[in-house]
């Protein structure tokens, strides 16, 4: 047997040598490899997050603590909870062809836009923000902005059912849609003589009975002439300069200003509509609206989509993490 | 032969390749449903590694905190009064005491106690650090009891300078010819990160214990002189002050490190902190390096 494997040795001695300096080659690359690469730990079963000062931190203690009240007040594990709740809804709603249309359309220019942003970094911000709204990462963004689409459509539904709440909006608000035409001035107490040129042929033109948008598009010196002068629609508690909003909230609809001075220049404000059923009639304008309702009742978009959850069928076992689930959204019941 | 050779060396390549990737965690029962919404289902996973991939390590570094502080620092009596105190102080002003601790999630008294005992000694950690290792930051920080007085005007610096050497009280040198709140003969503990000019210092180095530096140190970008008397040069004498002294330092050290940072990583060091999950590490690290391994 001993003769055999010195045989075997002498014979193979070779390949033996060849095979040792492999294994002592694996040998050191399998631990230069995994020196540095963080080692799983369980105790009992549980995943074990940190250990030190003989102390275990299991993954199930930090799951525990997501449910006790931060430094802030919240509980971060509800938030999520929440979170994911809306996100879960949210996908069971039906979308239309328009909606999908119109999220391709904006995420694109959201990506052009965070990438001109957030340059190198986009993709990291991206990923963090998608997160937090419960999605994997950046590539969930159209299906995120689809998502929100629907609830929207949920909230503007609710909100229709409610036209107390879009009264009390144009009560307190006073919404307007706002055209201008800016001259801007390099020092506005004592404008140029091209400044002030420039100022008379607006009027000119105006007095000669051309239109408002084309006055605007020809001489305004505003990023508002591309759109014949329109700002859109604005909010009274908007933030707009001073002079600005004291002319354009004394002015019905249809009325236009005499020139009005600001730090910027002088503007010619005409007031384009005001009356609620023609604004609530263009979608942009009503969407504004309804942010404004959301902003002013904080838990009426959670309250929406509970009861829309309640009316997909909504189980929850766990009846602490229900009643604080109820507690985050408001409802009682 | 060949067979062994080659078995051998697959097993070692599989071992090598198995082993490659970082730890993340799991929280048990990951996949048990909390809510259920049609046909959606929402799990303890999909929570715990939400919250994971967020970075919400909050807990994570106030649990090794905890930890820390409970083997480094001994629940002394200090500690403990300090606490009561706190508990007091509570007490005094939240009438409602019940509803105080429902409100913040104490199942009792004796849970709040704890848990400003815990801490008590969280606030310790550096203090703890530094007495721990006194001898080797003295040496480090160069630590010295020193009376300084700062002067602008020129023509009093000689005065000062011979009642100074004259073993006039220091606070008196200041007063008659000092100009400068900040150095006002008082006797404090100094460090070499404590700003004083490097030219002052380097004369305080020189000088030992009980002796006022030979000459007046002028301080050429502020047109300041300084007088200094070194009180001790004797680390020991003055330990209670100097602990205090480095704590307070907000200087970091070459891994940019502060002194409370440099603390919390002795101890996790001594400590044996490991970590199991590669997120979770990352976060941390954006958080601080004190939590590197």
């Amino acid at each position: 047997m001993k003769e055999q494997a010195i045989d075997s040795l002498k014979k193979f001695w070779f390949v033996i040598l060849v095979g040792c300096i492999f294994i002592g080659f694996a040998i050191y690359f399998a631990y230069d490899t995994n020196k540095d690469k963080i080692p799983g730990k369980s105790v009992d079963g549980k995943d074990v997050i940190f250990s030190a000062a003989d102390v275990d931190y299991t993954a199930d203690e930090y799951y525990q603590s997501l449910f006790n009240t931060d430094s802030d007040g919240t509980k971060s594990g509800v938030s999520l909870l929440y979170v994911l709740l809306e996100k879960s809804v949210a996908e069971q709603l039906d979308s239309t062809d328009k909606m999908e249309e119109s999220v391709e359309e904006t995420t694109k220019s959201m990506e052009e836009y965070y990438q001109s942003v957030y340059a190198d970094n986009y993709e990291s911000y991206m990923n963090t923000q998608m997160k937090a709204m419960g999605y994997d990462g950046v590539e969930d963004l159209e299906q995120f902005l689809l998502d929100q689409a629907k609830l929207d459509k949920i909230v503007a539904s609710y909100i229709k059912k409610h036209p107390d709440l879009i009264k009390e909006v144009f009560e307190s608000e006073s919404p307007r849609v706002i055209s201008h035409i800016l001259i801007k001035c390099e020092d506005p107490d004592n404008p140029t003589a091209e400044e002030t040129a420039k100022m008379e042929k607006v009027k000119k033109a105006l007095d000669k009975g051309t239109a408002f948008t084309k006055v605007a598009k020809k001489y305004s010196d505003d990023s508002s002439k591309t759109s014949g002068g329109s700002l859109g629609l604005k909010l009274k508690s908007d933030s707009l300069v001073d002079e600005f909003k004291t002319a354009a909230w004394n002015l019905k609809a249809g009325e236009m200003s005499d020139w009005v001075k600001s730090e910027y220049g002088y503007h010619l404000i005409l007031i384009d509509e005001t009356k609620q059923d023609k604004i609530m009639k263009n979608e942009t304008y009503a969407s504004t609206i309804n942010s404004k309702i959301l902003t002013n009742n904080a838990n009426m978009k959670k309250q929406i989509v509970w009861n829309k959850a309640k009316k997909l069928g909504i189980k929850i076992n766990d009846k602490d993490l229900k009643k604080e689930l109820m507690t985050y959204i408001g409802v009682e019941k | 032969m060949k067979k062994l050779l080659t078995a051998t060396c697959a097993s070692l390549l599989l071992i090598t390749l198995t082993g490659c990737s970082d730890a993340t965690t799991n929280v048990s029962d990951d996949s048990k449903a909390l809510i259920t919404v049609g046909d959606k289902e929402i799990t303890k996973g999909d929570i715990y590694d939400g919250l994971i991939s967020l970075g919400n390590v909050t807990p994570v570094s106030e649990a090794l905190t905890e930890a820390v502080a409970a083997k480094a620092v001994k629940t002394s009596k200090a500690i403990k009064e300090e606490a009561n105190a706190s508990l007091k102080s509570l007490k005094e002003n939240n009438e409602d005491w019940d509803a105080y601790l429902k409100k913040n999630e104490y199942k009792n008294e004796k849970a709040l106690l704890t848990h400003l005992i815990n801490q008590a000694k969280e606030s310790r950690i550096t203090t703890q650090y530094i007495e721990d290792e006194y001898e080797t930051l003295a040496l480090r920080f160069e630590l010295r009891q020193l009376q300084i007085v700062a002067i602008t005007d020129s023509t009093k610096v000689e005065a000062a300078l011979k009642a100074a050497k004259k073993d006039t009280d220091m606070s008196e040198v200041a007063t008659t010819y000092g100009d400068t709140t900040t150095y006002n003969g008082s006797t404090a503990v100094y460090t070499n990160k404590s700003g004083l000019p490097t030219a002052v210092w380097k004369k305080v180095l020189k000088t030992t214990s009980g002796k006022v530096v030979n000459q007046a140190v002028l301080d050429t970008p502020t047109n300041t002189y300084y007088i200094v008397k070194v009180v001790s040069a004797k680390t020991n004498k003055f330990k209670k002050d100097a602990i205090n002294t480095v704590a307070s330092l907000s200087a970091t050290n070459d891994d940019g490190l502060t002194i409370a940072d440099e603390a919390f990583k002795f101890y996790l060091d001594k400590f044996d902190y490991s970590i199991h999950d590669a997120t979770v590490y990352s976060a941390l690290i954006n958080e601080s390096a004190k939590y590197e391994r």
